[in-house]
């Protein structure tokens, strides 16, 4: 199998293959290298050996994400296997066709609302601060769309769970 | 001395303080909120009342039911921690009002110490050198002039009402000082509807260094040294360590009077600390008493040999301090990191979920102040602190080193925490150094990645990947339906205030 890894826009094509004796063999850039890796049960720790060097490493997933920690130091990578890669490629990055309905996740005062019903907003764009545990915590959207509806006003107390935004495709009428 | 004390917190410091009480053979009794049910400190106490949901408001901002529960359960005293209940001058004299004990200072020094005007005018009066500064409900160009000539420059012009760096200039020259003061004026106006701005003395390349203080009921003041805490984010201390590798024994002298001198200028009896600037000639300056444990009292306990815990203890039973300012003294060197359920890489965002498994750092001069155990949920309702790391070494190398090896052991699984940052903070050349101070973290970047950790991180992800399969939830917490966690993951940007 083949996956593409990625660190701060640099791709790196590791190839994997099990070997028989339980191990794997892994191809980078032509060249082969035997890796023993053992998952610690009942933890998110696993260990790596490869040429007699050993890492202890912890391992965290969070969407396409993965964050490595080994020897105290840490590391975000992006993990695809081929097939996921080309598959997002061929349909476009990320870009969803629903919309979002966006919700409080943890109660707090809404310090600001910067959209308006109507608005058209990116991914990632900011829609609302809300205050909680003693901080101010930038909601963003995570889909490009229409702003459809919303449901808070600046000064208001929420609830988690409580709607903030909804948004829309953004080729839906308003 | 007590038979009983109620612990009015939660987290790590509430185990803290059932430590010190146990080892002084006191019963312990523990309040919690409902999410707290599981918690360390639930689980070691002697007794636990439950005294309402997570919100804080409703359970450990509740002086009334905390106060309660201790007359049911017969305790005698009641230890706030820090945060909460800590520094609220009101609870304070509701406890003594119901025959109680607060173990903190009385409520008159924390009601002196409470206001930033009041305190400031209590520690000018008493001779401890405050940031010079004048206030005018407006100035005219020459008075302006005047006032900036007399504080020296750089001079800063703040907003009274101020807040968020708005209506905040630095002026270096007299030249820029009118136009600035105009600009600072129309800015508060308009951000605050209050155009009254003051002019203060610019701290350049400032430090953060506290003393620890301790005052009993008999009259008695000690200072037992300095933390200097400027590697900070946002005014949230992340780093701290003693002694201060800015300090030079003149100084050290000079601010431990101080420290001892606004200590008995407002009668304080209990543990506190004053926290000062020191601006980059050397020259300090009051900033705050906070009257309360500090979270990294930690640092202090190793260097000087004492247990500041055990000490409030005794010293709110009435009993004289234990000791005496000549025969304190610094040994070797002492840092803390506070280890947080958080993303350094984006913005400090705090993480939640459950915390799976934990390797905790062990060895020679390592002490770890924690509440944190395989099975425990972090929760969105308090504060992302886990635990307080500590290393103690004869020189400040050394408890580098010992600090740095104990981060590389740490390993949490489950949560996102910033174990590997707070390790590449002390790999960084100026912090090793020592030649850092409060805008430190401002301009960090990460020390660059051995070759090889990164291969290695590259092939243990590609395996991963591999034994894992493409299952996102692989790595979740198992549950099923709406996942407010995920969604969390959304939340961009975190600003602690």
């Amino acid at each position: 199998m083949k996956y593409v890894v990625e660190h701060e826009g640099e791709e790196i094509e590791i190839e994997v293959h099990e070997t028989e004796d339980g191990n794997y063999e892994i191809v980078r850039d032509g060249h082969v290298l035997i890796a023993d890796f053992k998952k610690i049960e009942g933890s998110r720790i696993y260990s790596l050996v490869v040429k007699n060097r050993s890492f202890e490493v912890l391992m965290r997933q969070e969407d396409d994400l993965v964050d490595v920690v080994s020897l105290g130091r840490g590391l975000r990578l992006r993990v695809e296997s081929e097939r996921e890669r080309n598959a997002r490629l061929i349909t476009g990055a990320g870009g969803s066709t629903e919309g979002e309905i966006v919700k409080a996740v943890m109660p707090g005062i809404v310090v600001a609302v910067n959209v308006a019903e109507g608005d058209v907003v990116e991914s990632q764009q900011a829609i609302c601060v809300l205050e909680a545990m003693k901080m101010e915590n930038e909601i963003r959207s995570s889909v490009t769309g229409r702003v459809l509806k919303v449901a808070v006003a600046a000064g208001q107390t929420v609830n988690a769970g409580d709607v903030l935004v909804e948004i829309g495709p953004p080729d839906e009428a308003v | 001395m007590f038979d009983k004390v109620l612990i009015a917190n939660r987290g790590e410091i509430a185990v803290r303080v059932i430590r010190a009480c146990r080892a002084l053979g006191m019963k312990t009794v523990i309040v919690y909120s409902t999410a707290d049910r599981l918690s360390r400190a639930v689980l070691m106490a002697d007794e636990a009342y439950c005294i309402g949901p997570p919100e804080a408001r409703k359970s450990y901002l509740d002086g009334k039911k905390i106060i309660d529960v201790a007359r049911r359960s017969g305790a005698q005293a009641i230890h706030p921690g820090y945060g909460f209940l800590s520094e609220n001058a009101a609870f304070a004299r509701e406890v003594k009002e119901a025959g109680l004990v607060f173990v903190g200072p009385n409520a008159e020094a924390i009601d002196a110490m409470g206001d930033k005007i009041n305190s400031r005018h209590a520690m000018e009066k008493a001779g401890v050198p405050v940031i010079p500064g004048i206030e005018r409900p407006s100035f005219t160009k020459e008075a302006l002039k005047e006032a900036a000539r007399e504080i020296g420059y750089p001079v800063m012009l703040k907003a009274t009402a101020g807040g968020g760096g708005k209506g905040i200039r630095i002026v270096h020259d007299e030249k820029d000082l009118w136009q600035a003061y105009e600009r600072s004026v129309g800015e508060s106006e308009k951000a605050f509807g209050n155009g009254t701005v003051f002019v203060e003395k610019a701290i350049e390349g400032p430090h953060h260094i506290e003393f620890q203080v301790f005052g009993d009921k008999h009259g008695h003041y000690v200072h037992l040294f300095e933390r200097e805490c400027s590697v900070q984010r946002r005014h949230q201390k992340v780093v701290e360590e003693s002694p201060s590798p800015f300090m030079t024994p003149e100084l050290r002298a000079e601010m431990g009077e101080a420290a001892v001198t606004a200590a008995r200028a407002i009668g304080y009896d209990n543990a506190g600390t004053v926290e000062f600037l020191v601006d980059r000639h050397r020259k300090f300056y009051f900033l705050e008493v906070n009257t309360r444990l500090q979270v990294e009292h930690p640092i202090t306990e190793l260097v000087v040999g004492v247990d500041l815990v055990v000490e409030q203890l005794r010293v709110a039973a009435g009993e004289k301090l234990s000791f005496e300012q000549e025969k304190l003294a610094q040994t070797g060197h002492a840092i803390e990191v506070r280890i947080c359920a958080e993303d350094p890489d984006n913005n400090y965002m705090p993480d939640v979920g459950l915390i799976e498994s934990v390797i905790l750092p062990d060895g020679p001069g390592i002490r770890l102040d924690s509440a944190m155990a395989a099975g425990l949920e972090v929760t969105l309702h308090y504060d992302p602190m886990l635990a307080k790391l500590i290393a103690w070494g004869h020189d400040r190398a050394e408890a580098i080193g010992r600090l740095k090896q104990a981060l590389t052991e740490f390993k949490i699984s489950g949560l996102r925490t910033n174990v590997p940052f707070l390790g590449d903070i002390l790999r960084d050349e100026r912090f090793v150094a020592g030649v850092y101070d409060t805008s430190f973290l401002e301009h960090f970047e990460k020390p660059p990645l051995r070759q090889d950790v990164f291969d290695a991180a590259i092939i243990a992800a590609a395996l991963f990947k591999h034994v894992e399969g493409g299952g996102r939830k692989l790595a979740g917490s198992g549950k099923g339906g709406l996942d407010p966690w995920k969604s969390f993951g959304r939340v961009r940007g975190a600003r602690r205030l």
